[in-house]
């Protein structure tokens, strides 16, 4: 689900924590520091995300052993051993300690409708779809490249033609993507199967359902930025010094534009997640969105909290690794407030 | 379509005459000047009167600017039919192209939500087993589905489920957001910086996953996939509603209300309410696309409403089955949803523009 509308606010939600950092002392010192305040404002959001999910349980309707039970909640012999995992028998903000302390431990409690730990259930799911969304990041990262290449050609006219693409392209619901190349190139051309899931072929045409919306998501941005740098004194500089317009594009402008996009990657490998949800499903491949579908379906509570616990801390885990990537990158990021002085 | 019609000549107290005279759709040959001069009988952007002796005087200011709308592209006189087919030109060119797709198919999918009958006369849950899935045809122009339904027919009654859930989604979000986003930026600091983490907390979630969240816990169905997709995009609403709100509250005239001891609630519900609602028809339009991709992915995986409901992306999950014997199940609802999804970013694009350019 990635509209313009999400595109204003992932540009405009750019983090701003890595701004604020006081410039004190040496520079190793201030990027110390940089580095401590964006992993402890991650923490953070990660230490929300799971009270906000015990609150959830809180809230919900019913009584909570039933709630996690599903429907095993007749069973005495689960109810007695959820009542002790959970501390269901103690004051809330015991039951809250409770729950706080067993998550880093990787206790996540039992899937009761799949009688296996959730832990487990997650460990065996993620590795399939870490690897569908690694794929898809890099791959869209080249359609994003190639199209923004394309896009920029100083050709008259042709701007107007590629948007006109790229947003049918952007408005195709993900999932119909997913059948259209299904049909069309595993069915009819014969490409690509997808029967044995292990082989690299079953891997393409996943990546390729992901990759697609999200590549021209970001050919958007980067384009924008390349449009926006040349008009910058830098690249007026750079043809004064006798380079080509051609480049300045590519070799200046492409670069400059590439920021944003480093951190918009860490902001859609969240999206990837979401969608991988729907790829995994049409496509049958295991994995994280395959296990999610169905604890929503059938109201498995404490397997629906793991993938949304290990989701948010995956994508916690991304947009850190962006920043602190972007501050490696971008030296004006190092300096921050104080500036060069 | 109507071209814009000629100007009428102006009268002018100065010279009478030349009210009277014929603004002559065709021009006798001997009164056509040079074309380096200036046309005489109709009077246009010099905004030059001609008067019997062929004298120019100037024409009032008044009927100089009444001049200046369309006829302007015609400064040489030409005969009826040129200057139609050029004033056609200028119209075309001021057309705006990307209103002229959206809004056609926002309109039939518009009829179709409130009066499928109108497009159909089939019955979208009527199917007969013997006609299983029939290629498109004359009779069936998408085919025919497993049952032996009407494709074209079911997707003409989807229209329904995706726009009601669509809007619905958008406006729960768009109160939710209200609440969230004035309140936070009329709180004290701290509390700012509470909601601001929570809010971000709720964007790390994707969307899709966070309504799958809440729906675990409220149950599937058609209402409980409006309010978890309204949730679902309660951050990016929150977020620039309070960036708008935060704008008009540092505005002269909240300072100027302030002085004059209005309170706080009615600051915001004075002017700052207002001036947020301004920009929300565009935020839900835009937005509307990806409600509605959201509530068609939802249903697509079961989650909203149930068979043998209409719904687009339950067409779409049904048709996976028979890929390969009927593509044209899978291709039609997908057209569908892709189409809305096009025309209302288009339009809201546009409205955007249109917003941004008033500001100027």
């Amino acid at each position: 689900m990635t509209t313009s509308l999400d595109a204003t606010v992932a540009t405009r939600a750019e983090p701003s924590t890595v701004e604020e950092a006081p410039y004190e002392g040496g520079r190793g010192i201030a990027l110390a520091w940089l580095v401590v305040r964006r992993v402890l404002s991650a923490l953070l959001v990660l230490w929300i995300a799971v009270s906000l999910t015990f609150l959830a349980i809180q809230l919900a309707p019913g009584d909570t052993v039933s709630l996690l039970l599903g429907e095993n909640r007749d069973d005495p012999e689960l109810r007695a051993a959820t009542i002790e995992r959970w501390g269901l028998d103690q004051p809330v903000w015991v039951q809250y300690f409770t729950y706080l302390a067993r998550i880093p431990k990787g206790d996540l409690g039992v899937s009761y409708t799949m009688r296996q730990n959730v832990s487990d259930l997650l460990a065996e799911g993620a590795g399939p779809t870490i690897t569908l969304a690694l794929t898809a990041t890099v791959v869209a990262l080249i359609i994003a490249v190639l199209a923004t290449l394309i896009n920029t050609a100083p050709v008259k006219g042709l701007r107007a033609v590629t948007s006109g693409i790229q947003l049918v392209i952007l408005s195709l619901p993900p999932f119909w993507l997913a059948i259209l190349l299904l049909t069309v190139v595993s069915f009819r051309w014969g490409w690509f199967s997808i029967i044995e899931t292990d082989s690299w072929q079953a891997l393409v045409l996943p990546t390729l359902a992901l990759a697609i919306p999200s590549g021209f998501f970001l050919t958007q941005v980067l384009s924008d930025g390349v449009f926006r740098a040349i008009e910058q004194p830098f690249a007026v500089s750079a043809r004064a010094r006798g380079l080509s317009p051609a480049a300045v594009r590519y070799r200046h402008a492409v670069k400059h534009a590439a920021l944003p996009v480093v951190n918009l990657v860490g902001l859609q490998i969240g999206g990837l997640l979401g969608g991988a949800v729907i790829v995994e499903q049409i496509f049958g491949r295991p994995g994280l969105g395959q296990l999610a579908v169905n604890a929503v379906i059938v109201k498995d509570v404490p397997l629906i909290l793991g993938v949304t616990l290990v989701s948010t801390a995956a994508y916690v885990a991304a947009s850190t690794t962006v920043d602190l990537v972007a501050i490696a990158i971008d030296p004006r990021l190092r300096t921050a407030r104080g500036g060069p002085k | 379509m109507t071209a814009p019609v000629a100007p009428v000549a102006p009268v002018t107290p100065t010279a009478p005459v030349a009210s009277a005279a014929p603004v002559a759709p065709v021009i006798p040959a001997e009164t056509v000047v040079p074309a380096a001069s200036v046309a005489p009988a109709a009077p246009d952007v010099t905004g030059v009167v001609p008067t019997p002796d062929g004298a120019a005087r100037p024409a009032p200011v008044g009927a100089q600017t009444a001049v200046k709308s369309p006829g302007r592209a015609s400064t040489k006189l030409r005969s009826a039919p040129a200057k139609a087919s050029r004033l056609l030109g200028a119209w075309l060119a001021r057309l705006q192209w990307d209103l002229v797709f959206a809004l056609p198919i926002l309109a039939v999918v518009a009829l179709a939500a409130i009066a499928p009958g109108l497009l159909t006369s089939a019955d979208p849950l009527d199917g007969n087993p013997r006609e299983s899935h029939l290629a498109p045809s004359w009779e069936h122009p998408a085919g025919t589905d497993l049952l032996g339904r009407d494709v074209l027919t079911r997707v003409i009654y989807g229209a329904r489920y995706s726009v009601a859930i669509g809007l619905g989604a958008s406006v729960v979000a768009v109160l939710l957001g209200l609440v969230v986003g004035l309140g936070s930026a009329v709180a004290p600091r701290w509390l700012q910086q509470v909601s601001d983490r929570l809010i971000d907390v709720l964007a790390a979630f994707p969307g899709l996953l966070l309504a799958m969240f809440l729906i675990t816990f409220t149950g599937r169905g058609p209402d409980n996939l409006v309010l978890a997709l309204g949730f679902g995009s309660l951050p990016a609403y929150a977020r620039l509603i309070k960036a708008n709100a935060s704008v008009t509250l540092q505005s002269g005239y909240v300072e100027q209300a302030k002085t004059f001891g209005l309170s706080k609630a009615r600051i915001v519900l004075r002017h700052v309410l207002p001036n947020a609602l301004g920009a929300l028809p565009i935020m839900v339009t835009i937005g509307l696309g990806g409600a509605i991709i959201g509530s068609s992915a939802l249903s697509f995986l079961g989650l909203g409403p149930q068979p043998p409901a209409a719904e687009w992306g339950l067409l779409l999950a049904e048709s996976r089955a028979y890929l390969r014997q009927a593509w044209w199940s899978a291709i039609y609802p997908g057209i569908a949803l892709t189409a809305v999804v096009v025309a209302s970013t288009v339009l809201g694009q546009s409205l955007q523009r249109r917003y941004e350019r008033r500001d100027r």
